[in-house]
């Protein structure tokens, strides 16, 4: 995703011209980053697919107001945010799938040992909405602390609280989990 | 190193390759036996994370939103959009898919809107249905202190007779301002509460111009003429009510009730 602005000026002038290759290079250079961020967010693919085809509807609607002196990706990244927000709150609305019932009336029901991948994407799934999308941002989308505060809206400094007590929540997590490091570390 | 350094070092070069290869985190964990439990704690989430990232399935979205994109340009154009590159990107996209589709949101947002919809007529509907009860019926009026002054009384007005024909009967109030009102039996409350009712509809619905129009087709989403059919199913209630009132009344008057 190491694209100039200048480029990232071209792709849309060709968009907004109705270029169809334009289009087409324009979902396929950002789709990776935008259901990365979905998937991560939401753990669910058919959701996450649902809401990346939307943001994209919504970018390609809203393209003449994006400022072109500045990167294209992170403006993406911000109506992606946006809509998975909105998704959550949608889904906290809605009633729970009968499996999912089942688990939280029993809190006391341990899920079953779950792979390293596994276990964190749980871990994950349990964090803060605002942890949990720092840490995607930062992990998964490998923004600068700079780059997630300007699509979160919050400070820096807070970013990188969020993250800090996202990675401890999360270490916690696997350690009481039990996890055991796949590889032995030399600690010299 | 110090425990500091070492905690601000670890929070700031937090990457998964980074923190494998980063020596002194490495050198100050093996001498600290405090530290060397949050060195391999962390170790393991690198680990996590690494495995983690890469668990991210593979999606192509390009057909599915080149294909979504006329709706998109059409809801742009219906809310007065100064984007005419939506109309270009829809023309575009059109030659390419000629079959539209709608996602699965918009389909669940307009199902819900729909539901909505009709959940406020209906409350509307009963609520006017309750206001009209309360307002047109006079035992409704009385004050708490008066509530023992509600009697029964024989529609026409004449003593019940106890030779096993009924009358109609309805509440009524001892005073006189009550006395002189015209209450209706329940069937004909019945009436009044379908008359609000349909004007009621109409300030919902402005755009139902006629609500007494032939009943829709099964499966229609229109509700124009449904206040007839309503009517005929109230009527029948209504005639209950009175009967049953009848028979209470009876029944005290005879004394076994």
């Amino acid at each position: 995703m190491e694209v100039s602005v200048s480029d990232d000026g071209q792709l849309v002038r060709g968009c907004l011209a109705g270029n169809a290759d334009s289009l087409r290079e324009f979902v396929q250079r950002f789709q990776a980053a935008v259901f990365g961020l979905c998937f991560r967010m939401l753990s669910h693919r058919e959701d996450a697919e649902d809401v990346s085809q939307e943001v994209f509807l919504r970018a390609l609607r809203n393209l003449s107001q994006w400022d072109s002196a500045r990167p294209l990706a992170p403006w993406l990244l911000t109506i992606a945010v946006n809509r998975c927000r909105t998704c959550l709150a949608q889904r906290v609305r809605r009633a729970l799938p009968a499996e999912f019932a089942e688990m939280v009336a029993d809190p006391a029901a341990r899920p079953p040992r779950l792979d390293l991948a596994e276990e964190l994407q749980l871990a994950v799934d349990r964090l803060r909405e605002e942890y949990r999308l720092c840490f995607v941002l930062y992990h998964v989308n490998e923004l600068s602390l700079v780059e997630i505060a300007e699509i979160t809206g919050s400070p820096p400094g807070t970013i990188k609280t969020w993250l800090r007590r996202a990675r401890q929540e999360l270490a916690d997590h696997l350690q009481r989990r039990s996890i055991v490091p796949q590889v032995s570390y030399d600690l010299r | 190193m110090t425990c500091a350094d070492f905690e601000t070092l670890l929070d700031v070069q937090f990457a998964p390759a980074a923190l494998r290869e980063h020596p002194a985190l490495a050198e100050h964990a093996a001498a600290c036996p405090d530290c060397r439990i949050r060195w391999e704690k962390f170790r393991l989430l690198a680990d996590a994370v690494v495995a983690w990232r890469e668990q991210v399935p593979e999606v192509d979205l390009t057909t599915a939103v080149l294909a979504g994109l006329p709706s998109a340009a059409a809801a742009g154009t219906a809310r007065g959009s100064r984007h005419a590159a939506a109309t270009h990107l829809a023309e575009a996209a059109a030659v390419e898919n000629p079959r539209p589709t709608v996602s699965a949101p918009a389909l669940r947002a307009k199902s819900g809107l729909d539901r909505s919809r009709r959940a406020l007529v209906v409350a509307a509907a009963a609520l006017a249905a309750v206001v009209s009860i309360a307002v047109l019926t006079p035992a409704f009026r009385q004050a708490s202190h008066q509530a023992n002054s509600i009697v029964l009384v024989p529609a026409t007005g004449a003593p019940v007779q106890h030779d096993g024909v009924r009358q109609p009967h309805r509440l009524m109030a001892r005073s006189d301002a009550v006395r002189t009102g015209v209450p209706s039996s329940y069937s004909g409350l019945a009436e009044l509460a379908v008359g609000a009712w349909d004007e009621v509809s109409m300030l919902v619905r402005p755009e139902a111009v006629d609500p007494h129009s032939p009943r829709p087709a099964p499966g229609s989403r229109s509700t124009d003429g449904w206040i007839d059919g309503l009517q005929d199913q109230l009527k029948p209630i209504g005639r209950g009510l009175d009967n049953a009132f009848d028979f209470l009344w009876q029944a005290g008057q005879s004394g076994d009730g």
